[in-house]
């Protein structure tokens, strides 16, 4: 299985850059795989910075509901 | 005279021009108006959509959606410019309890893992000969998501949002059964039989910030998103913030009922016979339950992940509620995680991945429409 490098190239500089995608027409094998890992990626990137800034968040909040003083 | 007009009234009737490919789309109405009534498959919805079926396909009504002057079309407006659904997902945010993801945040990463049945159908549509704006349409399918379905549709691939209406929400009604069985083929009793420890208590703080944080950092990554994501969590705020009880209703109650009767109506109105009964229709419809299955997959093979990485504190089996579909497929994790393990209680575990599965679905749907939109 040849994935191109242009493909993934396309898809990773157009998301970069946001320049005005011109899709083929059809997308072969090659194109969709680079798509798919792509996205794949985008959206566990995107979760995964949700899941950090709500854990740092949940970290904070529990810091000011500790119980005070010693035994 | 009399027998002169009698004959101009059936000539001019709908009765005349009622052909077979007509006929067949009243029946395939009437199948999904039984599978609405009788079998309670998502009702809500399957209900509107047939009746439009219906209506669309009465010859002379001009009640299809693209039917120019007709009712339907004006209605139509709403979906085409995306309204309808994010005004549902604002009810949907109204609705939801975002506490489970917020206690335990890891959930989040199986939210976007159950994502992967977009992408394989995707694939697959593509080396079927679709264009990627359809096999985009056709893979969010998987998402488990209707409104995020009809919008990327409407936006994408208009003419296949009949198909894919009506594939998304019987999909959704079938979770019960479609999910189990891979649930269990994907799974050891061990696995299936874990007890997860009850998840912290979430403040009210942070059930207020986290509808802002999402908005501004996934429109901020994803501007396509911005209607549905937003609307989300509008909905969530008017839910959390405890200050707009008369908003929160509305939009959870009065208006998600109006736009559900608009949407339903009028997709349903999309479907024509001479769209519909097309070789595309059932290749949607296929792909749609491949897409459903691998979504279902990769939540579940990510909970074996974490399952392992957590040296057995997380059960697998709420990983495949990382499909959205609130709150089916987090019940579908509970029934078979009691299953194994009569005193297991995964309902509430299984609630975070489900809610982050609206979140991935959603930003799913803003990558291909930014990659392929016009």
């Amino acid at each position: 299985m040849n994935i191109s490098g242009s493909a993934w190239l396309t898809v990773l500089v157009t998301w970069v850059t946001r320049l005005t995608y011109e899709p083929p027409a059809k997308l072969d094998l090659s194109e969709s795989l680079a798509v798919t890992a792509f996205s794949v990626l985008v959206v566990f990137l995107a979760l995964a910075s949700i899941w950090l800034v709500v854990a740092i968040l949940g970290r904070i909040m529990q810091s000011f509901h500790k119980p005070r003083g010693g035994a | 005279m009399f027998t002169h007009a009698l004959d101009r009234i059936v000539h001019e009737s709908g009765f005349a021009l009622l052909d077979w490919r007509s006929a067949l789309m009243l029946v395939v109405a009437g199948v999904l108006l039984y599978l609405a009534i009788a079998k309670k498959f998502e009702p809500l919805l399957l209900l509107p959509i047939a009746f439009g079926i219906l209506m669309a396909n009465l010859p002379l009504g001009q009640m299809s959606s693209h039917d120019e002057g007709g009712l339907f079309y004006y209605l139509y407006m709403g979906v085409k410019l995306g309204i309808y659904p994010s005004l549902i997902f604002m009810g949907v945010g109204a609705m939801t309890d975002f506490g489970p993801l917020i206690s335990r945040p890891s959930s989040l990463m199986l939210g976007a893992a159950a994502q992967f049945g977009i992408f394989f159908a995707f694939t697959v549509a593509n080396l079927l000969g679709f264009t990627p704006q359809e096999a985009s349409s056709i893979g969010i399918i998987g998402g488990a998501d209707g409104p995020t379905a009809i919008f990327t549709t409407a936006k994408l691939a208009p003419h296949l949002l009949g198909p894919i209406a009506i594939a998304a929400y019987s999909y959704m009604a079938l979770i019960p059964m479609i999910q189990p069985p891979i649930m269990r083929a994907l799974t050891t009793k061990k696995e299936r039989e874990v007890v997860m420890t009850m998840p912290r208590q979430v403040s009210k703080l942070e059930r207020i910030l986290f509808p802002i944080i999402v908005t501004v950092f996934v429109v901020l990554l994803l501007p396509s998103t911005a209607p549905l994501i937003g609307m989300l969590m509008l909905g969530n705020l008017f839910r959390e913030s405890g200050v707009v009880e008369r908003l929160n209703d509305t939009a959870q109650n009065a208006l998600m009922n109006i736009v559900t009767i608009f949407l339903g109506l009028t997709v349903g109105a999309t479907a024509k016979a001479d769209t519909f009964l097309a070789v595309e229709t059932l290749q949607v419809i296929a792909l749609g339950l491949v897409a459903f299955a691998f979504g279902t997959v990769g939540g579940v093979l990510l909970g074996k992940l974490m399952y392992v990485l957590t040296k057995g504190k997380v059960n697998p089996l709420i990983g495949s509620a990382g499909v959205s579909a609130v709150p089916m497929a987090a019940r579908v994790s509970q029934i078979e995680g009691q299953k194994a393990n009569p005193g297991n209680f995964l309902l509430m575990h299984a609630m975070g991945p489900n809610v982050a599965g609206v979140i991935g679905s959603a930003v799913a749907a803003g990558i291909l429409i930014a990659l392929f939109g016009h």
